[in-house]
């Protein structure tokens, strides 16, 4: 029986007579959130138009939606065994579901096994199930609107699917229309998987259990099905195997940025040697009065080079805490050859601190490296109450060209005097952390890329799911 | 019962089963009503045609375990094709097995559904109390008998209309099949194939 047969398709204007054409129309898609244009039926005459829940529509449109009817290891005619059973293929129904307008089918394929009995397989999407009838303890279908009471269970109706049949061939148990609607509800109960179907003269409650494809192939498929899916299978395990490898890859990469960040330690002996160069000189800046001072710390030892650092500048509250102020700063890095260099080798305060009051003048920079921060503490009242804020340490990364013996130098600017030691320094080697990021990203994605073939890589004509 | 000769064409026959009302001759397909005092004829029909069937009249073996011999059948023809209902000894007593559509029923239970509601108005997936079942209609449609072979224990004329009713109710299978004079419901079971063997 197929599609072809004249008494299948409705094809004429249930109105007027006249004949139906494909046609289009703009609707609202929940999904895609936008207006699409989905297909319907249109009558040439009147124009009226038979949408997805007229069984004109698919009188119209059933051979697209049975176009790729072959691609399934079943075929009428085919004998296989399952589970000790013989099996013939007999017939075939496609059901496309009415709530979709793109092509959304599955196929009840009918069998009649070695002793007579029938027997059901339902293959969607690459997934095979066997389904046989079963008679429950209780079923009401009836009793409450929105829910099916199937022995003591209760299954919400609101998971009901419309299956309109789009194509038939072979014996079948009854004689089906195109565009015959039934309605399906499919649950699990005690781990099986029921389906109630229910169409205009008829109520089947089947119970069924997903196969393997591995074993359908086996039982129904030809020579050239079962090499395709045993290529298939191989080549899904070892991209499972490589996404396994890339997955334990990555993780052992994070493990290492993980335990470097950990194992971080600061440079040694930075504040160890300190000039004070000036300490709260009365500066004024734009009609405010501010006190300035100027430390250089080292000679210190920076052992790698082409590496990266953090240096953080922060004010010691146990050295003097800062109440309602603000203290700016400038931080350089001066490699030592540069600054003795600069200074004649004498490494007087007079000649340090002469250097550094023209250092924004030098033509050739002392510093290799320099930033800028503020410390500040306010307090006020708002909308909520009173606040007190504050911000007492500034951070930034630098990468060192050159390991060597080096010099710091802070210039602070405050609102009052405050001690030279009371801002602190420290200097931390960052071990590259981010190219164990990197690397970790570019392995986790290549898991991801693996797991997503091992999924849908196919070597078969036809879906086989993962 | 002891052999009698067919009233119509005078071949040998014989009621094996004291429940029978019925004997078709396998001879000339004559409807032979049991009495009191032998046979009458009922009426001549064509022989049933050969369906593959997985009983022929005189199949012997067990069902569930139980022994059986198919007495005689019945056959349906409807809309969407044909069902038979075999008329079982069965287990010391009598049983009905219908074979429909590849699925195979015992029914052990026979009794006149008197409480029953307007059978016009039922349809599939309807909840309906039949006496103190409730039950929940799976298939309603009208087959017409086609004919028959063997013995039976009732007797309807071939080309009869009859309303046929599937459900189930509390587990187990219920048939209720509705002619002009009565309607009859029959509890029963599903069954594998291996529930059954022949010997």
């Amino acid at each position: 029986m197929e599609t072809d047969n004249p008494e299948l398709k409705a094809l004429k204007c249930s109105k007027c007579g006249g004949g139906l054409v494909k046609s289009y129309r703009s609707e609202y898609d929940d999904e895609e959130e936008e207006n699409v244009s989905v297909p319907i039926g249109k009558c040439s005459s009147c124009g009226q138009e038979y949408d997805r829940k007229t069984e004109e529509y698919y009188g119209l449109f059933a051979d697209d939606l049975a176009a790729d009817k072959d691609n399934s290891v079943f075929k009428l005619g085919v004998k296989g065994t399952l589970k000790g059973v013989e099996y013939e293929i007999i017939g075939r129904i496609r059901y496309q579901d009415e709530d979709e307008w793109e092509k959304c089918t599955w196929d009840e394929w009918f069998a009649v096994a070695s002793d007579g009995s029938y027997h059901y397989f339902v293959e969607e999407e690459g997934e095979i199930h066997s389904y046989e009838d079963y008679t429950p303890q209780s079923v009401d279908l009836e009793s409450d609107p929105s829910s099916i009471e199937f022995e003591g269970k209760k299954i919400s109706k609101d998971g009901a699917y419309v299956g309109r049949i789009v194509f038939a061939e072979g014996e079948l148990p009854w004689k089906p229309e195109i565009g015959e609607p039934a309605t399906m509800y499919d649950f699990k109960k005690d781990g099986a998987k029921f389906t109630i179907e229910q169409s205009e003269g008829e109520v089947s409650i089947t119970k069924g259990e997903k196969l393997s494809y591995h074993d359908v192939v086996a039982a129904f498929g030809g020579e050239e099905h079962k090499k395709l899916f045993n290529e298939t299978v191989t080549k899904r395990k070892n991209y499972r195997l490589k996404a396994v490898l890339y997955a334990v890859a990555s993780a052992a990469v994070l493990a290492l940025a993980v335990v470097n960040c950990l194992t971080t330690a600061p440079v040694a002996g930075v504040m160890k040697n300190k000039y004070d160069l000036a300490a709260n000189v009365p500066v004024s800046e734009g009609g405010q009065n501010m006190y300035q001072s100027e430390v250089l710390y080292g000679p210190f030892e920076l052992s790698k080079g082409d590496a990266l650092y953090a240096a953080r500048v922060f004010v010691d509250d146990s050295i003097q805490k800062m109440s309602l102020e603000w203290q700016s700063f400038r931080f350089l890095l001066v490699p030592e050859d540069r600054l003795l260099k600069a200074v004649n080798h004498q490494m007087t305060p007079a000649a340090l601190k002469d250097l550094f009051d023209e250092v924004d003048a030098i033509r050739e920079p002392v510093e290799c490296y320099t930033f800028s921060g503020d410390f500040w503490d306010e307090e006020g009242t708002d909308d909520e109450g009173y606040w007190h804020e504050s911000d007492l340490s500034v951070e930034d990364d630098f990468v060192l060209e050159k390991a060597g013996r080096y010099y710091a130098y802070l210039e602070m600017t405050s609102q009052k005097p405050r001690a030279t030691a009371s801002i602190g320094l420290e200097l931390t080697r960052v071990k590259s952390y981010r190219y164990y990021i990197i690397v970790m990203v570019v392995l986790a994605g290549l898991s991801f890329w693996n797991r997503a073939k091992a999924r849908t890589f196919n070597a078969m004509p036809f879906d086989v799911a993962g | 019962m002891a052999a009698a000769q067919c009233a119509s064409c005078g071949a040998p026959v014989e009621i094996k089963n004291r429940f029978s009302k019925v004997l078709v001759c396998s001879y000339c397909g004559t409807h032979l009503k049991v009495t009191g005092d032998g046979f009458d004829a009922a009426g001549r029909h064509p022989k049933l045609a050969e369906f593959p069937s997985i009983f022929q009249v005189g199949s012997r073996g067990t069902i569930l375990g139980k022994p059986f011999t198919a007495l005689g059948r019945m056959r349906y023809n409807y809309p969407g094709g044909h069902f038979d209902e075999w008329f079982l000894e069965y287990d010391g007593g009598t049983a009905w097995f219908t074979e429909d559509e590849g699925t195979y029923s015992l029914f052990t239970e026979v009794e006149e559904a008197v409480e029953f509601p307007d059978i016009t108005t039922v349809r599939a997936g309807q909840n309906v109390m039949v006496g103190d079942k409730k039950v929940m209609v799976k298939e309603k449609g009208t087959a017409e008998v086609a004919g028959a072979e063997g013995e039976l224990s009732f007797y309807v004329e071939p080309g009869t209309k009859v309303v046929y009713m599937d459900g189930v109710s509390e587990g187990k299978k219920i048939a209720i099949e509705a002619t002009e004079d009565e309607i009859e419901l029959f509890t029963g079971r599903p069954l594998l194939a291996r529930d059954i063997i022949k010997s």
